[in-house]
């Protein structure tokens, strides 16, 4: 079921099952190895801080703080993206096998 | 409860989503902007000022629709996986995140607004939802015994 649809209508709480969110899923590993690599590497090259017109960063805006926890955040999101990458990789190589 | 066994993989349903919400955008944004271009044209010229103005503006629409609608899955999706439950806080987590992913090239405090506001709506539709669900629930019928027909009949 969509995942937009279920916030109108919203199904009865449960625990899901460690099928339903998909462990042990190739394509579903994956594919979040690689949203995780390009997310990250996006959040974490401090591309999002500059103005697209001048390529400036504006520090009031976007202050140091911040931008140390975004760049974080980003390192942390491809560490995880590399991590589930080499899962994705262990699952085809089992596989294979 | 058991599980759902017709329930696709989340890159699957995430790809369903973007595609649903774009379609959606692309749908309202002909029927808002040829309105509105419609309106805005001088007469004579109306219907081709209400095409242009669709095929101006309702891609544009449509894409940010469908940006928000994947965003929003991934998001839920992920949060799905690491709290490993279904209910109402999943898309208020998901909806936190997406409308923070969203204005992050806006500044820390336009993510921050932005973060809070897409929660609280996604809590009052997850709200609302449910109260629409119990309001028209089909309330338990009580069984009638044989002995209370037969007395209800003497």
């Amino acid at each position: 079921m969509s995942n937009i649809l279920s916030v109108f209508n919203p199904p009865p709480a449960r625990p899901l099952s460690d099928e339903e969110v998909g462990t042990g899923c190739f394509p579903c590993t994956a594919m979040q190895a690689l949203t995780a690599l390009a997310g990250g590497a996006y959040l974490a090259s401090g591309y999002v801080f500059k103005d697209l017109d001048t390529g400036k960063i504006d520090l009031k805006k976007n202050p140091m703080w911040w931008q140390r926890s975004v760049r974080g955040m980003g390192t942390v999101v491809v560490g995880f993206g590399v991590f589930r990458g080499a899962e994705a990789i262990q699952m085809l190589a089992e596989g294979l096998e | 409860m058991s599980a759902d066994h017709a329930r696709d993989p989340c890159p699957i349903v995430i790809l369903n989503d973007f595609g649903g919400a774009f379609a959606m955008g692309v749908i309202g944004g002909c029927v808002w902007h040829g309105i509105k271009g419609f309106r805005n044209s001088p007469y004579g010229e109306r219907r081709y000022g209400a095409i242009s103005a669709i095929k101006a503006r309702a891609p544009v629409l449509g894409g940010n629709f469908g940006v928000w609608g994947g965003l929003f899955s991934t998001f839920d999706c992920s949060v799905k996986a690491v709290r490993k439950r279904e209910d109402a806080w999943n898309a208020v987590i998901a909806g936190f995140f997406t409308g923070g992913a969203l204005a992050i090239r806006g500044g820390w405090r336009h993510t921050r607004n932005s973060a809070i506001t897409c929660a609280c709506l996604l809590g009052v539709f997850e709200g609302v939802g449910m109260m629409f669900l119990r309001a028209f629930a089909q309330p338990p019928v009580q069984p009638i015994y044989a002995e209370e027909g037969a007395q209800l009949a003497a």
